[in-house]
Parts: C-alpha cells; sequence; structure tokens
C-alpha cells in the first residue's frame, strides 16, 4: 500500500506540469492581455508604461519562457502578484480559501446528511410515493439553476420574511452565531445540489445491491431489515457514491462561483472567474494548480477509502 | 417639474448667489485677465449651502424646520466592484472613486455639477498670472491621516509621482505639462508649465489630483495601494479581498458644514463588495445594507417601497455610444457611417433595454450636467429614411457581413441585439461578438477585424480628457489615427484657453464636427439611481462630480 501511494504522488509531478502548461498555453490563447484588461473603458496608459508592464510580467518572451519563469518561482512556492490587484497571489488566495472551505465543506456536509438517507428510502421503497418525491427533488436539485434558486431563498427568507441575513460572510471561527446564520442560505443551495447528485447515484446503486443474492440471503437468515439494508447493502453500493463524492470534495477548493456571486462570499470561485475574465495569470495558474492538487488528493483518499469499502480491493 | 422634484445640482445650479461668494469671485477674478475662467475659485459659501442639514434630502425640501443631524453609526454601501487599487494615482478603474475619494482630497476639488470648488479643495484659491503659471495658495493646518503635515513640498513631490513612469499612473500623460512645482513657502505651490494647458486644473481635481502622504507612501512602498493614507474625512480602516472596504472617521477633519460642525457625520463606513445586483438590492430592502445602486429592472420595486428613498442623476455617463473602426474598409465609407448612425433607434432601446432609465442623446460626449453640454441639431438622428439613402449612397454591398464586438454586461449585450435589427432593417446584415471588456478593447481599438463597437463611457469632468483619448489624431480610441487639421486646431485651442466661456464654444465645436463625422456617436446618456434606506439623511449629497459617491454628507436618523 505504501509503495502504491509513493507511486501514485511521484505520478501526480509529470501530470501537474502539464496541467499548469496547459492552462498557462490556453490562458495567453484568450482575447486581451493582462495589460489592456487593467483598464476600464475610457482610460488610457502610457504607451511606454504599457510596454514597462508588459516587460515586467515578461509578456514580451516566448510561451515556454514565461512558462519557465513561472515554474521557477512557483517551485518554491512564490506564485507572484496579481496583475490586478498586485497583491501577492499567495496573500489573494490566503484571504478566499477559508470562505470557500467553510461554504463548501458545510454544503458537502448538508448534501451527504439530504442524500445518503433520501437515496436509501428511494430505494428501498422503490416505485412507491416516497421514491417519487425523492426523485422529484433530486431531479430539481440537479436542474434548477443555482442562481435562480439562491435568489429566490433570499427573496424569501431575507426579503419577505426577514428571518435570515440576505447575504454576507463571516469566519465561523470569529463569530459562530452570526456565521451560521449567514451560511443557511448558501449551504441550502449548495447542499440541495449536492444531494441530488449522492440521492440519484445512491438510488441506482442501492436498487442493484438489494437485487443481489447476498441480500436475499441475508434477509433469508432473518437478519433485521434495518442491518440488511444500513450494513450489507450501503457499504456495497457506497463504491460508486464514493467515486463521485471523492470528485466533488476535491473541487471543493475551486469554489462555487454563483453561490459566492449571489450571497457576496469572499470565496476563490469568485476570484477565479473574476481573474480568467481579467487576463490574470498568476492567479489562475496558482488556483488551477491548487485545485489539481486537490483533486489527485482526493482520488488517491478515494481509492484508499475503496480498500476499506470493500477488503477485497488490494493495492500493490 | 416641481422644485423639489428638480434634480439637486439643477436645484444647486439655479439658487441665488450670496454676496460674500459672489465677492470672492469678483475679487479673485481681478488677478489676472488671462485666468478669468478659472480664477474665481467658484463660490466659498457652496459647500455650506451644500450641506445645510437636510438641505438637499427629500425630507426636509420646502420644510423651514431642518431636522436635527445626528453624528455616530456605521454607514453601509453595497457596491460591485472590487477596487483595483486604494492608491489614487495608480489605480485604473472607474470603481476606484467610490472607494477612494472620502480617504482622499484633491488639490481642487469638484462639486457635483463637476464646477471646481475651492471650498471643496486643499487648495484656498488659485492665480494664473501667465498661461504658463499657475499659483495655489494652500491650506494650513491640515494633517494627513498618520500625522505628517500637509504643505507644498508634498504637493510637489505628489505631482512628481504622477509624472514617473515607474508609478504607472493613467493620470500621467495630463502631467507631463509640468515642468517643476516651485515651494517658495509651505502654503503656497506654483507650477510651472511647458505649454499652457487649461485641462490641468480639471486634472488636479481627477484621481491624479489627490494628494498622498508621502511619509505613508514611503513606509509602505508597493503596498501603499491596501494602505492608503490621505487627508479625506475618512480614514482607512480595512480592506478584505472580494469582502469589503471599511473607513473611519477622521476626528481631525478639516472641512465644515454650514454651522461650522464637523464632517463627517458618521463615525464609519464599510463598503461592501456584492457583485449581484438583485443581491445588493435584496440587500437593500432587508436593511444589511443603507446604500445600493438600482439596476433599472428593480426600479419600480423600489419606488413602491415606501421603506426606500431613490436619488436619481441624470448624464451619468453615456450609456451607450456607436463607436466606428476607422482602419476597416466599412468603417472609411462616411456615407455607411451615416447610414448606420440614422438606422439606430435609441428611443427603442432606451425602453426596451434601459426600461426608461436613460435619456436619447441628443448632443456629443459631454452629457447634461456637464458645463460642456449643449444639444447638436446636425447630429445623426434616427430616420430609416436617411438611412437609407446614405446606404444607397454609400455604395456598400449588403452582402457583406459587418462584425460589430461589444462587452459583457446586460445592456450592451441586449442593445447590441437591437442594432443588428435596426441595421438589419436597412438590408446591413451584421455578426456580434462579445468579449470582456479588456479584451473587447484591444481587439476593437487595436484590431482590424470588427467595423461596430457599441460600448458605454464614464462620465469625465475635463472635455480636453475626451478630446486626448478620442478625437486626437494620435488618441488610443481614435481607431484611424487620423483628424481634420480643424478638430486638431479646436483640441490645441481647447489646450491652451482658460476662459471657460470661450473653452465651452470650443468644445461645443469639436462636438459638431467629430458627430458630424459619424465615427463616434452617444445614442444614450446614462441615469444612475442610488435606493437609500429611509434612515439615511442629505442622500442627494451621495454624488460627485463625476456621478459617483462620496459619504461625508451623509448621516445616519
Amino acid at each position: 500500500m505504501t509503495a502504491y501511494l509513493v507511486r501514485r504522488g511521484l505520478q501526480t509531478i509529470p501530470l501537474l506540469l502539464l496541467v499548469t502548461f496547459l492552462t498557462f498555453s490556453l490562458l495567453l490563447f484568450l482575447p486581451g492581455d493582462p495589460v489592456t484588461s487593467l483598464l476600464s473603458q475610457g482610460e488610457t496608459l502610457d504607451p511606454e508604461i504599457v510596454e514597462a508592464y508588459r516587460k515586467e510580467l515578461h509578456l514580451d518572451e516566448p510561451i515556454p519562457v514565461q512558462y519557465g519563469y513561472w515554474l521557477r518561482r512557483a517551485m518554491v512556492g512564490d506564485f507572484g502578484d496579481s496583475t490586478q490587484t498586485r497583491k501577492p497571489v499567495s496573500e489573494e488566495l490566503r484571504s478566499r480559501i477559508p470562505a470557500t472551505l467553510q461554504i463548501g465543506l458545510a454544503g458537502f456536509v448538508a448534501g451527504l446528511l439530504i442524500g445518503v438517507p433520501a437515496g436509501i428510502a428511494a430505494a428501498v421503497w422503490h416505485n412507491t410515493v416516497i421514491d417519487r418525491v425523492v426523485t422529484m427533488f433530486s431531479v430539481a436539485g440537479v436542474a434548477v439553476p443555482g442562481f435562480w434558486f439562491g435568489i429566490m431563498l433570499i427573496l424569501l427568507f431575507s426579503v419577505k420574511l426577514r428571518w435570515l441575513p440576505a447575504l454576507g460572510f463571516e469566519r465561523i471561527t470569529s463569530n459562530p452565531g452570526e456565521a451560521l446564520k449567514l451560511m443557511i442560505l448558501p449551504v441550502t443551495v449548495i447542499g440541495w445540489e449536492l444531494s441530488a447528485v449522492v440521492t440519484r447515484q445512491l438510488r441506482s446503486s442501492m436498487l442493484e445491491v438489494l437485487r443481489q443474492d447476498y441480500i436475499r440471503t441475508a434477509r433469508a437468515k432473518g437478519l433485521h431489515e434495518r442491518r440488511v439494508v444500513w450494513l450489507h447493502g450501503l457499504r456495497n453500493a457506497l463504491l460508486p457514491v464514493v467515486t463521485v463524492l471523492g470528485l466533488l470534495l476535491g473541487r471543493i477548493l475551486a469554489g462555487a462561483v454563483v453561490v459566492e456571486t449571489i450571497f457576496a462570499i469572499p470565496g476563490v470561485g469568485r476570484l477565479l472567474v473574476g481573474s480568467v475574465r481579467t487576463n490574470d495569470f498568476p492567479v489562475v495558474q496558482a488556483i488551477v494548480l491548487m485545485v489539481a492538487l486537490s483533486v489527485v488528493f482526493m482520488n488517491i483518499v478515494t481509492d484508499v477509502v475503496y480498500a476499506a469499502l470493500d477488503p477485497r480491493i488490494r493495492y500493490s | 417639474m416641481t422644485d423639489s422634484n428638480k434634480p439637486y445640482w439643477q436645484r444647486w445650479a439655479e439658487r441665488p448667489r450670496s454676496r460674500r461668494g459672489f465677492l470672492v469671485g469678483a475679487s479673485s477674478a481681478t488677478l489676472g485677465a488671462a485666468a478669468l475662467g478659472l480664477v474665481g475659485c467658484g463660490d466659498d459659501n457652496d459647500e455650506k449651502d451644500a450641506q445645510t442639514p437636510g438641505g438637499g434630502s427629500p425630507q426636509a425640501g420646502g420644510s423651514p424646520a431642518a431636522p436635527q443631524i445626528k453624528r455616530g453609526g456605521e454607514l453601509k454601501v453595497a457596491y460591485g466592484l472590487e477596487p483595483s487599487s486604494l492608491d489614487p494615482h495608480d489605480g485604473v478603474s472607474g470603481g476606484d472613486h467610490y472607494f477612494f475619494e472620502d480617504m482622499f482630497n484633491f488639490l481642487v476639488g469638484h462639486d457635483a455639477n463637476s464646477q471646481l470648488q475651492a471650498s471643496l479643495s486643499l487648495a484656498e484659491s488659485w492665480q494664473i498670472p501667465d498661461p504658463q503659471t499657475i499659483i495655489f495658495k494652500l491650506r494650513s493646518g491640515v494633517s494627513f491621516h498618520d500625522g505628517s503635515p500637509f504643505n507644498s513640498e508634498v504637493v510637489a513631490w505628489n505631482i512628481e509621482r504622477v509624472k514617473d513612469p515607474a508609478t504607472k499612473s493613467t493620470a500621467r500623460q495630463s502631467f507631463l505639462v509640468v515642468e517643476k512645482v516651485e515651494t517658495p513657502d509651505p502654503q503656497t505651490a506654483r507650477f510651472k508649465l511647458t505649454a499652457p494647458a487649461a485641462g490641468l486644473m480639471n486634472a488636479l481635481g481627477g484621481r491624479g489630483g489627490a494628494v498622498l502622504s508621502r511619509q505613508a507612501v514611503e513606509k509602505y512602498k508597493d503596498q501603499f495601494r491596501s494602505n492608503p493614507v490621505g487627508t479625506g474625512p475618512f480614514m482607512f480602516d480595512s480592506w478584505a479581498s472580494g469582502s469589503h472596504v471599511k473607513m473611519k472617521k477622521n476626528p481631525n477633519y478639516w472641512g465644515k458644514d454650514a454651522p461650522g460642525g464637523a464632517l463627517p457625520y458618521v463615525d464609519a463606513v464599510t463598503i461592501r463588495i456584492i457583485p449581484d445586483s438583485t443581491a445588493a438590492f435584496a440587500a437593500l430592502q432587508t436593511g444589511d445594507v443603507h446604500v445600493a445602486g438600482i439596476d433599472p429592472k428593480d426600479l419600480d420595486t423600489a419606488k413602491a417601497n415606501s421603506q426606500l428613498q431613490i436619488v436619481e442623476r441624470k448624464g451619468s455617463g453615456v450609456a451607450n455610444l456607436m463607436a466606428v473602426n476607422l482602419k476597416t474598409a466599412a468603417g472609411k465609407n462616411l456615407d455607411l457611417r451615416r447610414a448606420i448612425m440614422h438606422a439606430l433607434d435609441p428611443e427603442a432601446a432606451k425602453q426596451a433595454v434601459w426600461l426608461g432609465a436613460a435619456d436619447v442623446a441628443d448632443a456629443g460626449m459631454w452629457p447634461p450636467g456637464t458645463w460642456v453640454y449643449k444639444t447638436s441639431p446636425t447630429r445623426p438622428r434616427y430616420d430609416l429614411n436617411k438611412a437609407k439613402e446614405y446606404l444607397a449612397k454609400s455604395g456598400f454591398d449588403t452582402n457583406t457581413e459587418l462584425k460589430i464586438m461589444t462587452w459583457e454586461s446586460r445592456t450592451l449585450i441586449q442593445a447590441g441585439e437591437l442594432w443588428q435589427e435596426s441595421l438589419r432593417k436597412i438590408g446591413i446584415k451584421s455578426k456580434i461578438t462579445t468579449l470582456s471588456v479588456g479584451a473587447a478593447t484591444k481587439e476593437f481599438f487595436e484590431g482590424t477585424t470588427h467595423e461596430l463597437y457599441p460600448t458605454s463611457w464614464s462620465l469625465y469632468p475635463e472635455p480636453d480628457w475626451i478630446a486626448t483619448t478620442i478625437y486626437d489624431k494620435d488618441a488610443y480610441y481614435n481607431t484611424g489615427k487620423t483628424q481634420s487639421s480643424e478638430v486638431q486646431d479646436l483640441i490645441r485651442q481647447g489646450r491652451t484657453e482658460y476662459d471657460i466661456e470661450k473653452r465651452k464654444l470650443i468644445y461645443q465645436k469639436m462636438a459638431e464636427l467629430v458627430l458630424g463625422d459619424a465615427w463616434h456617436v452617444p445614442l444614450l446618456y446614462g441615469r444612475s439611481y442610488t435606493g437609500f434606506t429611509k434612515s439615511v439623511k442629505n442622500t442627494e449629497q451621495i454624488y460627485n462630480g463625476e456621478a459617483k459617491w462620496n459619504y461625508r454628507n451623509l448621516w445616519l436618523a
């Protein structure tokens, strides 16, 4: 197992190089460049200042050379400065990651808490009213756009009923009460969408497992139905769900752009989209690298969880 | 329109001047004949008049008893964009003004009507003894938020900083005409110019004229942009990226209100960065913020809400204009350009896209409310028959598809589709590409692939800025890099003529000529709407000369 993990770890290095190089090249193919993107409509910069900027950002050099500059600095943890705010990228990320993690993880947990029981219920009571209601909600969760749902929640719970604040963010560590109040609406949006995915996956996987011989055997030997479902059924049905969850968890760091925008949450997603639009290469590169690392890491964790769930899986 | 319904600046303009104000203006005017237009320094009482408690607020309109001002509290504001920098000299986004205006003062200040006012300036008065010298008498007893003194040395250093290419200031071009700033004593700054520069005074009221603490710039160096220190009514407190900027009251601010009371009124201002306008409006309705811009789509709901008050600002920039790429074959064809401009129906766009919250342009790039504004009788107007006539004259092959470039903004995209339909009515086919604003600007103004560019333009109080950046033959936004000698001559005259009335005529004539050339034609002037909760007072004083916000005169009931 250890040898496997070391090997997987080493395999990520060329992968990350490829991902960052591709991102870098794609960004350079985007129309516009970081210097013109700095300006509002109607503003101008002297040509000599534009040139100085381009030189400072190495935009006057070939793409592989530019990538080389970036890589050399990134190797020692220096991701450069944002071309928009000219603050160090690491500082920008440090200020954005807590919000993204807080909202993302809470949404993830909410998604599981709703999705797992709902998926099981839909499978156990297959073709009943419960199944139909769960399926309806999960289809809606995937189909209803987050921006619409978020705005509806704000209009209902903030503007109409005045139960919850409309938007904003507070760190759970600095003011837990306020933070929880502020989290309810965005976490509902993320959680519902995520629960829809989990429910659908788990329902179909459970339906298949519950038809297996060993489930029939378990029932035949008189095991309590709860034990049959939760222990024998769920554990075997979880494998495909774990794959999806691993991917979703790995992507949490990329942020939830729509939710962060609607609820004015200063997260990584908003930063990423804003940076792509303004050709802020250093920021985009750092976020892509961070998300790629996180996805790779979660893939490895998923593999480990597979082995834990199914003793037949062994890595060598 | 009843008097109380008139916009603030209109009422301000129509208000009788005080005798003292008249005398100040008259005595200053004797300082130099060439300086007739600028020496007056405005009305010394203007800020005080404007700051009469509740004077501009709808609640107090016509009421003899002004409400008692309440001090203290935290004003919460919603704004959609993150600032590019809090250093006025090196910032590049027009939205930065919403954040730094109240942390700094300018060597000369503009009022809401884009007029220079000594009462709003760090310079108490100024005179122009000859066209290449401007002498500023500076306010005494003013200090920066870090305690360092404001004096002529600091002013000279600030001007050099803007001129230094290393600062990368967008204002640099306007300041290169300043050869040096002499400092005969701490309260006198003598600007020596390489040529007459009438536009410099207004430029000094823009971001380049903001006076920064030298001590703080030297302390924070590159990070001054997130640790701004000025002389303004509010001091920087914190900037949480993507979340908010917080300012606290400057207890030593030099500006006073009418009864001589200290400004500002509130203890703190927090500007929350809320990118989604619907969410910002919801936050205003719930009272999470006190101030937010109102999108036209939310205007009816906002007006129907008795808990909100709305302040309208007309002429808040050019909401939509059509620029033609003069480097393209189609763009070079004057008859075709005229055909296109006559085919566009701004009234339809006003109703369908801006939902009535805009005004059909009847002049050039200087909208109502600016001192240059004058309706133009000869500008291209919507007329399908004329459009068809010009199209026939142009010899344009209607099988050719014109390419339209625009950028990501709801109104621009929708208006672009409408213009496409307008062109189709006279038989011109077109295709739209939408990019981010930076990319679209570069593609259109530096490229040769797109013929048309519907865009918006911010309000600039100094007309020479428009002339320099758009009309001049070398201007970045002049796609053809050509200009008639008549317009070039007017640009030169506008720069050297200090008399404001003569300048006005120069720019009005310039507008006529450029509009006649039909390559950069405003179609709609913007109206901006700001929503406030009922607790905010003096709401009409939120707008500055560039139709952006400042918070020093607002108070919370």
